[in-house]
């Protein structure tokens, strides 16, 4: 490339930069430089390396540039500028005691709604805090790097980077992506993503508080997860669209340290009473609303077209696009129905003290519904209508201590023994002798397990081997039928590669008897 | 007690004193607002590749071109904006060590050469300008190389221009705009670069700068351009 060539590729990049330069919004980020340098002031010495230098650059342009005016204003010796600079700052911020007491992250109207004064003037932890309210673009607020709730994540990034986080950082950490030692298996831990389906669903429902110069003090979650809603390719571009701005209460610029940390202290530290509903409930909502979906079909929907159903459905409720939930829901409550059934129709008991039941035991039906295949929970409950209902009526009158209670159901399914004592502990009316009923049922099935799989162990083989070494040959060709003699093949092997981490069962040197093919012990 | 002159003022002061010639109080006011320490901080988180004396010299540099503009006559408002800017390009360019680039103005196009009567250089800006708008045709989308018209008339002036203007000029909202510019710009390097006029690496450099003013928009930023297109 000739000089003159060079020369005209500069400049066309200087022209193509210029373009950008030139019409740079670059607000969020000398807001980001003003707020670092508030909260992270330079020492004395470093300022005055800086400050030094920048005079002597200056001087020395001026010079070239015969710039006179510059020439005396900077008058003397680099280093004894700097110095002075620094003094009278130093008097200047003792004089007014106080600066940046104006906004620099004004609110902005949006969708027709002016920002405005909040009224009444909130109250927090004791403290009146006068608060603006308005809306303000989502990537130009600044996730708050001082959160308590942060504390052990920011420290560890600290020790291992030596720095703080940028924005960028804090992010990621707040979602789960920061590769930080011992976080690898919490995905989600602030419950970032959960938030951001519930936004999409609901809106921001309650407005973050912003300072003067737009760093959070509350809401760094809703935040970051209007932040995620933005980047992720989970939402579309229309719920970008609705998390591209969020509506915010603002401190005024006459704040005081006590009334941010009155906001601190309320939002963070004190109950704000508020109760969820209760799973039935919301369980209730989504199967209505599944049943909805179904009526409207044509058809009953194949397995693939359902599980599409399910997935809209699972994102209406917020519960995202996996459909685990939802499908839990669903199975839970056609449980709770048939309990429901069971007492108001066989028991002729009142429906609303029958509901309420279902609503108290509903965890209950989530382990009933588990295992529909032979020997699972769902499997047993299914196949015999008595065994169901004594165990409706157990749960009815609480007479099941927690949810392992369910799971041991299967195992006193095949014991009579053990569904004697569950009845008795249905008829018994004194709780504690129920109780004892109960446990004896539990007890019995434990015990069955247990010996089903040890007891005996060594006198059952010890019989087996030697009935089957007895066993003429003929018998393999005349008596067993094909399917057990498979069987007992497929047994055999599963002991052969049990047996083989067993030391001193096969001795590897002395290998197997020629004869009869047994392993030389 | 009372409160003292706000970041925002103190940074209307430093541009204010800079017109004026008065480079030490510009120096006090930026001091006063926290700039210099904040940059700093900023710089150094950013850029990983920064020792402290890197970051010193971004900040000086920054403060130096920045003045020189405002001296030169060169309306500049948003003085910290230009600061700011600056100091992430040194730094930018701090890390490509092998290839120098020139150093950075503020805004440092044909006005300051008109200014300056260099009319060798007025010629070969006028020259970079002209090359740049025989290659917008081959952006390939209508209103990309409009709004690089708009972005090109106010460099060929010398003069800030935001989005909302271009905005206002196209018909478009100020989004629309931001991201149209974000795309021609990227278009223009590349068409520049294969003609072999611009060097690969300028692309990079500047790509990096761009994501200083807005990170992680490009997403956003192509939804937009989706649902425009169609």
């Amino acid at each position: 490339m000739t000089k003159t060539t060079k020369e005209l590729g500069d400049a066309v990049e200087t022209v193509i930069e210029q373009a950008f330069l030139l019409s740079a919004d670059l607000g969020n980020e000398v807001r980001r430089v003003l707020s670092a340098g508030r909260e992270a002031p330079l020492g004395v010495e470093e300022t005055q390396t800086i400050l030094e230098l920048a005079v002597a650059r200056l001087q020395a342009d001026a010079r070239a540039r015969e710039d006179e005016a510059t020439l005396e204003s900077l008058a003397g010796d680099a280093a004894t500028i700097a110095e002075s600079l620094i003094r009278k700052s130093r008097r200047s911020e003792r004089r007014t005691g106080a600066r940046d007491a104006t906004v620099t992250f004004p609110l902005q109207s949006y969708n027709d709604i002016e920002p405005g004064n909040v009224v009444p003037t909130p109250v927090y932890h004791g403290v009146h805090v006068p608060m603006r309210c308005g809306y303000a673009r989502t990537r130009e607020v600044n996730l708050w790097d001082r959160n308590e709730r942060l504390e052990i994540h920011l420290n560890q990034f600290r020790a291992r980077e030596d720095r703080e986080p940028t924005a960028d950082e804090l992010l990621d950490i707040m979602l789960g992506l920061a590769d930080l030692p011992g976080l690898s298996e919490e995905s989600d831990q602030f419950e970032v993503k959960k938030l951001a389906r519930s936004i999409v669903a609901n809106g921001v429902q309650k407005a973050p508080i912003v300072d003067i110069d737009g760093t959070l003090l509350d809401g760094n979650r809703r935040v970051a997860a209007c932040y995620l809603i933005l980047n992720s390719n989970e939402y579309t571009a229309e719920d970008k669209k609705r998390a591209e701005w969020i509506f915010v209460w603002q401190l005024t610029p006459q704040a005081r340290k006590e009334h941010r940390d009155a906001v601190v202290v309320a939002l963070n530290f004190e109950d704000d009473c508020k109760v969820k509903w209760p799973e039935y409930v919301k369980a209730r909502k989504v199967y209505e609303a599944w049943q909805d979906i179904l009526a409207r079909e044509p058809r009953t929907p194949n397995a693939r077209e359902q599980a599409k159903l399910k997935k809209a459905l699972s994102i209406k409720f917020a519960l995202g696009p996996n459909t685990t939930t939802v499908n839990r829901y669903l199975k839970m409550v056609e449980w709770a129905d048939t309990f429901e059934d069971h007492h108001i129709n066989a028991r002729e008991r009142d429906l609303y003290e029958v509901k309420h039941r279902a609503n108290k035991y509903f965890q209950y039906f989530e382990e009933m519904a588990k295992g529909v295949n032979p020997g699972g929970v769902a499997h047993c409950l299914t196949q015999d209508d008595t065994f169901r209902e004594i165990v409706f009526d157990l749960l009815y009158e609480g007479k099941f201590r927690n949810w392992r209670d369910i799971r041991q159901l299967k195992e006193i399914f095949d014991n009579q023994e053990a569904r004697d004592a569950l009845i008795k502990a249905r008829d018994e009316t004194d709780s504690g002798e129920a109780e004892n009923h109960l446990e004896s049922a539990m007890a019995i099935a434990r015990l069955q397990r247990a010996e089903a799989r040890t007891l005996g162990v060594n006198t059952r083989i010890e019989s087996f081997t030697k009935w089957l070494d007895d066993l003429p040959a003929k018998a393999y060709r005349e008596s067993i039928k094909a399917e057990n003699l498979r069987a007992l093949l497929v047994a055999l092997k599963t002991a052969e590669d049990n047996a083989s981490g067993v030391s001193g069962v096969v001795d590897e040197e002395a290998g197997f008897c020629d004869n009869c093919g047994r392993p030389r012990v | 007690m009372v409160d003292g002159p706000s970041a925002g003022e103190l940074l209307q002061q430093a541009a204010r004193h800079a017109a004026e010639g008065q480079a030490d109080q510009m120096l006090l006011a930026l001091h006063e607002a926290r700039v210099i320490d904040g940059l700093k901080r900023r710089l150094m988180a950013r850029w990983r590749h920064l020792n402290d004396g890197d970051a010193h010299d971004c900040i000086v540099k920054a403060i130096q071109a920045a003045y020189r503009g405002v001296r030169e006559g060169k309306r500049l408002p948003n003085l910290d904006k230009w600061v700011v800017l600056i100091a992430h390009r040194r730094a930018i360019d701090l890390r490509r060590t092998g290839a120098k680039r020139p150093e950075l103005r503020a805004p440092d196009i044909l006005a300051t050469y008109e200014d300056n009567s260099d009319s060798d250089r007025h010629r070969l800006y006028a020259k970079a300008i002209d090359i740049s708008r025989r290659l917008l045709p081959r952006i390939g989308q209508e209103n990309v190389r409009r709004a690089m018209e708009v972005y090109l008339d106010a460099v060929e002036r010398g003069e800030e221009i935001t989005h909302r203007q271009v905005g206002e000029i196209l018909g478009v909202p100020r989004n629309t705009a931001k991201m149209l510019r974000s795309r021609g710009i990227h278009r223009l390097t590349r068409l520049a670069q294969d003609d072999g006029i611009i060097r690969e690496e300028f692309g990079q450099s500047l790509r990096e700068l761009m994501a200083v003013e807005d990170e992680d928009n490009d997403q956003e930023q192509d939804d937009e351009v989706s649902e425009d297109d169609a």
